[in-house]
């Protein structure tokens, strides 16, 4: 049946990996309650939003969205990860890579789950949510993002319940001392799952199937969400650039979110073995690399309206550069980009504990980045801002925006860090067959 | 009030008085004047002429008052309307003076569009001309451009209601739409048979071991 | 004495909240300035207002207060538009000297609050050589609408007759129309609404856009439940200076309330255009250019 020899080598492997699901330190714990607290805090901000409406965000008819949207373009970015990891390097035959594929699809679940609630909280009405069902119009963009965000979240499940088949079967006939809500799961999702040809044949089949498909669909998650902005008039927003640029800046995100999950799991699971110093090199590498094509499609972002300074195009180019934004937007492209690229072009940069450090300092940038996407460019309209309260000229977000923001931040760790005390964070079987293969590859060299 | 009044100068009192009644008696007099002078009618007649597409009205005003009974009435203005839906557009000259004959003539201007079947509201009328009475007639002509209506709202397009999308919209949402979510049902296919698979041959074993075990 | 004054007085309320739409469904005129109808009379029964033609007419009072507003249409007969019309507005920006008597005819209108009008007038320089103007901006109702385009719920809607609505009972409060709109014509109700200060408030139409939702997105709308009964939007006639013109382009002719033009001969010789026209929203909303202005340009 199972394909697994009972060696020492495979029994330790085994252990080492199942070791987060049976144990759950005091630390862990502890960062459990700390995010349900941040959870409860936002929850009870988006209760107060409820009861009186958005009037208790800063956004008013001008900056009419704020950083709940560009939180939720984070998300989104932040959940093409899946695809990069285990998707495009899959392809690439970067093995290498396989111990990130699963922490890369549980990132990709979470945040894409916690993007959908994003804009769900965005909403004047959310009790009418359905009515984007049961009354689309197919031409509006927001509907094709509607659509595009349930595939991909349907498909980002596949992603991470597929590989995950076998080592679910693993759990569920090895492992002893579990609560029976959990064994019971184990056995509901692995799906009768014995390794037998048949099964690893049809399951082949279907990893190799999803892995090419995830690609186009994330494309389009993203790109879908450019167009949210694309297909307006706003200066900023009204260019051909803006799907790549999405795209591109997504990726970036999306490697040193790994990045920092990665570290964190490895520290606290003990799992240096598994993920080496060589994956953060990698990593780095591969940072860098998206790094720079992020930086090419901002330079073509901005030079066009730099350059031309054509009217209200140009008062929002101005004032990015020189401007009201200045500080943020210098900020985003030399802590967010130029930094990280030239730190990481060293080897010395791509150690875990600099690679972290930068990796923060790209996730802020992106952030931030995002923010500077959504609200100067709604500052910005044709025609001036008069006749109107002084709330209006500027958007300062209130401690609810903030409170649901880190909330959101809150729901992705927590979801990811729960996901990781059911599911092996690092594949189990094919760190097994991954050290056979190895075994066997040294043996045919040695020969 | 009163006692304030009283306490006026009498002299500034009594010409108070005065004017007092003088006004009444000058508003009395005009409003009688008014009434009577009103009560002299007219009667508008009306010809329609279109000859090289030169659309012309011609208006010729008789006095009505028994005592003129007939006459041209010369040298008043005549006003000439088309009906719009708000208000009336006025047509013709600043002013259309009636000559000695008590006739006028107004072109009806060539462009002016009408409903679906051409149709305008024409309205003549004498106003505030005394000692005329105003007057008004109506009359309905063919003269306008009929009204062509645009039925944009049954036309496809990207701001039309849901079911008029564009087609090649709808077709190429629906046709990725199907492949993507036709591929998604391969693969949760796949996995509905790895699961039914190995359950049949689960429970084969397991009828197998019962069978061994008597 | 007491007495009368008290009926008086409600008299008085009443004419204040009805305003020029509730006397004028009565008589069925267009327009008549606001102030007339406030004003004393001696006797308590009747009332006098001005009728177009200028001259007093006298008014029971009692009838007055029989007015029963129209019934506004249901929401699926307001997405049809009025047949046969295609309505359009031109402003003429030589006259305006930022009055607000739009605004505040609209806010009575629509029962708004001060601090969100549907009708801005802003101050607009073209170039620093040229002297500024006033230029009063409200809903384009453009023909190829943004906002409508990108309405994923179908909530806003673009009407035969050229008027671009919203369906609050609809909306889901996205806001990707107000970010659509190049010309921020659009407003939100980002708490709870202004109470509702008359019966005419009450009942919700698309038409009527009141009253209004928390939570939902609303605008100029070119009042169609006055359009429907041939009656002018209360800011063309609330307009002292005749800056607003209104009318049905089908049948080539704009009003402000006091002089009827034919549109195509006013764009033609006042040189008429259509803001942003590079935009291809093709508005409804013409403006004619701030030349020979009437008034000193003054803050």
């Amino acid at each position: 049946m199972e394909s697994i020899h009972k060696t020492k080598e495979n029994q330790q492997i085994l252990n080492d990996l199942t070791t987060p699901i049976l144990k759950s330190g005091r630390n862990f714990k502890l960062l459990m309650l700390v995010l349900s607290i941040v959870i409860a805090f936002g929850i009870f901000a988006y209760y107060r939003q409820l009861k009186h409406g958005l009037i208790v965000t800063a956004m008013r008819d001008y900056t009419s969205w704020g950083i709940y949207i560009s939180n939720f373009v984070f998300f989104v970015a932040v959940s093409l990860v899946g695809s990069l990891i285990s998707s495009i390097l899959k392809l690439a035959n970067a093995k290498w890579s396989y111990p990130l594929t699963r922490i890369a699809e549980m990132v990709a679940v979470a945040s894409i789950i916690c993007a959908s609630i994003i804009i769900i909280v965005d909403m004047g009405r959310p009790d009418r949510f359905f009515y984007v069902i049961t009354h689309a119009r197919i031409q509006s963009p927001i509907i094709w993002d509607v659509i595009v965000i349930i595939t991909y979240l349907v498909i980002s499940i596949l992603l991470l319940l597929l590989p995950l088949l076998p080592d679910l079967a693993i759990c569920r006939d090895q492992l002893n001392g579990i609560p029976s809500w959990k064994k019971r799961l184990y056995k509901a999702i692995s799906l009768n799952w014995k390794g037998s040809p048949r099964q690893q044949k049809r399951l082949k089949k279907a990893s190799s199937i999803l892995e090419i498909m995830v690609i186009p669909v994330a494309f389009a998650i993203h790109t879908i969400t450019s167009w949210l902005f694309a297909t307006t008039w706003r200066p900023g927003w009204d260019s051909t650039n803006l799907g790549p640029y999405f795209v591109s800046g997504a990726f970036m995100l999306g490697a040193a979110v790994i990045v920092i999950a990665m570290y964190f799991v490895r520290r606290n699971f003990h799992l240096q073995t598994y993920l080496t110093q060589e994956h953060f090199d990698k990593m780095g590498k591969i940072l860098v690399m998206l790094s720079l094509v992020y930086l090419y499609f901002n330079i073509n972002e901005y030079l066009g309206p730099a350059f031309k300074m054509v009217g209200v195009e140009g008062e929002h180019v101005t004032e990015l550069f020189s401007g009201k934004y200045a500080a943020l937007y210098w900020f985003v492209q030399i802590i967010g980009l130029i930094l990280p690229i030239i730190i990481l072009l060293f080897r010395r940069g791509r150690r875990p504990l600099i690679m972290l450090l930068v990796s923060f300092m790209v996730l802020l940038g992106a952030w931030l980045k995002r923010f500077l996407i959504v609200i100067p460019s709604l500052q910005h309209p044709y025609l001036p801002i008069q006749d109107v309260d002084e709330s209006y000229h500027h958007y300062y977000p209130t401690w609810e925006e903030w409170a649901i923001t880190f909330a959101t931040f809150a729901g992705v760790i927590l979801m990811v860090g729960l996901m990781m005390k059911i599911f092996p964070v690092i594949p189990i079987t094919e760190s097994i067959n991954n050290r056979s293969s190895k075994i066997a590859d040294n043996e045919t060299s040695n020969k | 009030m009163r006692h304030q009044t009283n306490k006026l100068h009498p002299i500034i009192g009594a010409l108070y008085q005065v004017i007092k009644r003088l006004a009444i008696v000058i508003f009395i007099l005009g409003f009688i004047t008014e009434v009577i002078a009103q009560d002299r009618g007219t009667k508008i007649e009306l010809f329609f002429s279109d000859t090289d597409s030169v659309k012309l009205i011609t208006a010729i005003v008789q006095e009505q008052h028994p005592q003129y009974m007939g006459a041209p009435v010369s040298g008043i203005d005549l006003y000439f309307y088309v009906q719009r839906s708000f208000s009336l557009l006025p047509i013709g000259s600043v002013f259309n003076t009636t000559d000695e004959l008590g006739k006028v003539e107004v072109e009806f201007p060539s462009d002016l569009p009408g409903d679906t079947d051409g149709n305008v509201i024409l309205l003549v009328k004498i106003e505030d001309t005394p000692p005329y009475r105003d007057t008004t007639i109506q009359k309905t002509l063919s003269w306008g451009i009929p009204l062509v209506i645009d039925e944009q709202q049954n036309k496809r397009s990207l701001w039309a209601a849901r079911a008029n999308a564009p087609m090649s919209l709808i077709l190429l949402v629906n046709s990725i739409l199907l492949v993507v979510w036709g591929i998604i049902g391969y693969i949760l296919f796949q996995l509905y048979m790895i699961y039914k698979e190995e359950s049949a041959s689960v429970k084969k074993t397991g009828r197998d071991k019962s069978s061994d075990n008597k | 004495m007491k007495m009368q004054n008290k009926r008086n007085k409600s008299r008085r309320k009443f004419l204040q909240s009805s305003g020029i739409i509730g006397v004028s469904t009565l008589l069925g005129v267009q327009a008549f300035p606001l102030s007339s109808c406030s004003k004393k009379t001696e006797s308590s029964q009747t009332i006098k207002v001005l009728t177009p033609e200028g001259k007093l007419m006298e008014v029971e009072a009692d009838q007055l207060q029989e007015i029963h507003h129209h019934q506004p249409v249901s929401s699926k007969e307001s997405r049809k538009g009025i047949p046969g019309k295609k309505f359009v507005m031109v402003v003429d920006l030589a006259k305006c000297k930022n009055a607000r008597e739009c605004i505040k005819a609209c806010e009575a209108h629509h029962n708004l609050p001060p601090d969100r009008p549907f009708i801005k007038v802003l101050k607009i320089q073209d170039n620093p050589q040229s002297s500024p103007y006033w230029m009063p901006k409200k809903c384009f109702q453009c023909d190829n609408p943004p906002c409508v385009k990108v309405c994923p719920v179908g909530a806003t809607f673009k009407r035969s007759d050229g008027i671009v609505l919203i369906d609050n009972q609809l909306c889901i409060g996205c806001r990707f129309c107000m970010a659509a709109c190049p010309y921020s014509a659009r407003v939100f109700n980002w708490g709870k609404p202004k109470p509702i200060g008359n019966s005419k408030h009450a009942h919700y139409s698309p038409e009527t856009s009141t009253p209004s939702q928390v939570g939902t997105v609303e605008k100029c709308d070119f009042c169609p439940d006055l359009l429907r009964e041939g009656k002018l939007p209360p800011c063309i006639t609330a307009c002292p200076n005749g800056v607003l013109y209104f009318g049905d382009a089908n049948e080539d002719a704009v009003t402000n309330g006091v002089d009827t033009v034919r549109l195509s001969k006013l764009l033609k010789d006042k040189a008429g255009y259509r803001y942003l026209e590079e935009l291809g929203t093709e508005p409804n909303v013409y403006y004619l250019p701030p030349v020979d202005r009437l008034f000193p340009f003054k803050e």
